[in-house]
């Protein structure tokens, strides 16, 4: 399995804001990679940043093992993207808004080819309304058919879920599915659901603020046995450290000072975070990824435990 | 860059909006040529009372040719707008339908979308002007005649016998194609550095009055303005209807608008290659 994304202390600055900071995750050939995170979090940022939309102020992205930086072209003909809602020419049909998609990734086709690839996502009886008639699912789907239309390896969906309804999400979610399984494509998909992500994703990454929280393989960050415990200290640096040459050092887990480890042992991690000096100012154990999860994006309860 | 070119083309070409510019024009000079078809030679009379104290005019006066150059000297200034209508969209109607980000998703480089772009604008404003000509040029001649071509100007009279102006006008139309490219360069760099469609396309056509006001005020203190203007040299197309055409006069102007459309184009170049797609 080789690796289709690698992703180096990526920092975004807007002026004074800083959208992402010092980010970095590596995404495998056939991941399912869930990337979540509140509104704001810098999802949008990170994914338009590896589209080559939005030019990074420092960091590093290598896509296919090439330098976005150096090579874009080449590194684009393997990705389609769809970032939010793919708002399409609305005085183009849904087949000519394809076929114009098509010309741009170097693949023109011919009417039999753009009505089976519209037929992959439902669209092939609407082929020759204007866009302009679609709904919003239809228009989240056609958005597909172009991000597909030249059979790229990676997929990037920025919230492909937005604004559908029920039963759209579920069509969204399966095509998702069937992408991954039936096509064997990589997929890098937002959102800022759990309950979405945690059904699709075989690996996720939860960002807040711009920072990367944790990351790792869905079942392993999901499973309710292991307790997420969230650690401050008067000298985080000292205290991550003497984690690090610790027993403790296989729980770390990304960047913070975040541990994944049986509930029964956090008396003993405080214990010996005290015996060898460092001042615990707060040690929060959550019961699951999901627990922590939601309080994160709960903006009125946030407790902003990464807040640097 | 064809296949670029080509979408662009199909994208100007498949909107609603580029036919009212054609509309537009159409409507202009129908409405001119009625008017001059029902009470011309009142006009004409108006026009030519200076001259009609001294001398005796005769012939022709009113024909196909005098009615192009009217309906030229009438409506070039108000053909920016037109071509800001479209030129404004380019880009930034793009990024507020949200197809910029998609369309900056596959290889294609920003400078090669920008080229296109740009070339579209420039075959757009090439087309205006052509349909301007025919509907000027030879419907004129079909409804009104040929005949020599008289012109005023200040306290002279410029005559150009009928055998002599057909280059005139076709050279007249090429300089005007590299003026109004200047329009559309200006709306080009608005739309880059604007999300919304309406934004760029009022900016134009407020550059553009302000620029022809300052270019066609006679104080003193704008003087040393004009010469910089590009507005100053838009009219420069009037020169081919002069005798003896003022050549070095005329290849200053063109020259001048040149540098704008290099200038224009170059700054947008600049930003659009640094720009961060947010819309």
């Amino acid at each position: 399995m080789s690796t289709v994304a690698r992703v180096r202390n990526l920092t975004k600055h807007f002026d004074t804001l800083t959208a992402v900071n010092d980010l970095s995750f590596t995404v495998e050939e056939g991941d399912v990679y869930g990337f979540l995170g509140q509104n704001g979090a810098g999802k949008s940022t990170t994914l338009r940043m590896l589209l080559s939309l939005i030019r990074p102020s420092s960091g590093n992205i290598e896509l296919f093992g090439l330098s976005l930086a150096s090579h874009r072209r080449d590194i684009l003909r393997q990705v389609g993207a769809v970032i939010e809602q793919p708002e399409l020419y609305p005085f183009f049909t849904g087949l000519e808004n394809l076929r114009v998609f098509a010309r741009l990734s170097g693949k023109p086709l011919r009417r039999a080819a753009l009505l089976e690839q519209l037929e992959v996502v439902g669209l092939a009886s609407r082929a020759d309304d204007k866009t302009a008639t679609y709904s919003m699912g239809m228009k989240q789907r056609l958005g597909l058919a172009a991000a597909l239309v030249h059979d790229p390896a990676l997929l990037i969906l920025d919230e492909p879920t937005n604004g559908l309804d029920p039963q759209g999400i579920a069509d969204m979610r399966n095509l998702i599915l069937s992408l991954s399984r039936d096509r064997k494509k990589t997929l890098i998909v937002s959102s800022h659901l759990l309950s979405e992500v945690q059904v699709i994703a075989t690996r996720m990454l939860i960002i807040d603020r711009g920072r990367k929280i944790v990351e790792g393989a869905s079942a392993e960050l999901l499973n309710p046995s292991d307790t997420l415990v969230l650690l401050e200290t008067e000298d985080d640096a000292a205290a991550r450290a003497l984690l690090a040459g610790s027993p403790y050092a296989a729980a770390l887990d990304g960047r913070y000072l975040t541990l994944r480890l049986p509930g029964a042992e956090v008396p003993s991690l405080n214990a010996f975070l005290v015996s060898h000096g460092v001042r615990v100012t707060r040690l929060e154990p959550r019961h699951s990824l999901e627990d922590y999860f939601l309080q994160l994006t709960a903006p009125a309860t946030h407790v902003a435990p990464f807040a640097h | 860059m064809w296949p670029l070119l080509r979408i662009e083309l199909w994208k100007i070409f498949r909107k609603p909006r580029t036919y009212i510019s054609f509309l537009a024009i159409a409507a202009m000079v129908w409405l001119i040529q009625l008017g001059l078809y029902s009470d011309g030679e009142s006009y004409i009379r108006f026009g030519m009372q200076s001259l009609t104290s001294s001398f005796d005019l005769s012939g022709h006066i009113l024909n196909g040719y005098l009615v192009c150059y009217i309906i030229l000297q009438t409506f070039l200034m108000q053909v920016p707008l037109l071509i800001a209508l479209v030129a404004g969209d380019m880009i930034a109607g793009e990024a507020a339908g949200g197809t910029l980000r998609l369309l900056l998703t596959k290889p294609p480089g920003r400078g090669q979308l920008l080229a296109a772009k740009f070339t579209a604008t420039f075959v757009y404003t090439v087309s205006l002007l052509v349909w301007m000509a025919l509907l000027a040029l030879l419907g004129s001649v079909l409804i009104f005649g040929r005949g020599d071509l008289m012109i005023m100007r200040n306290t002279e009279m410029d005559l150009i016998l009928s055998g002599d102006i057909l280059w005139r006008y076709f050279a007249a139309f090429c300089f005007a194609t590299v003026a109004m490219t200047v329009v559309g360069s200006l709306a080009l760099l608005f739309s880059i550095l604007s999300e919304n469609a309406i934004g760029p396309i009022v900016a134009t056509v407020s550059v553009v009055i302000v620029l022809t006001i300052l270019s066609t005020m006679d104080i003193p203190f704008f003087d040393r303005l004009k010469p910089y203007l590009f507005t100053t040299h838009m009219l420069g197309w009037k020169g081919f209807f002069y005798s003896p055409v003022p050549w070095r006069d005329i290849l200053r102007s063109a020259g001048i608008l040149v540098a704008h459309i290099v200038v224009l184009a170059g700054v947008g170049w600049g930003i659009f290659k640094r720009k961060d797609i947010l819309s």
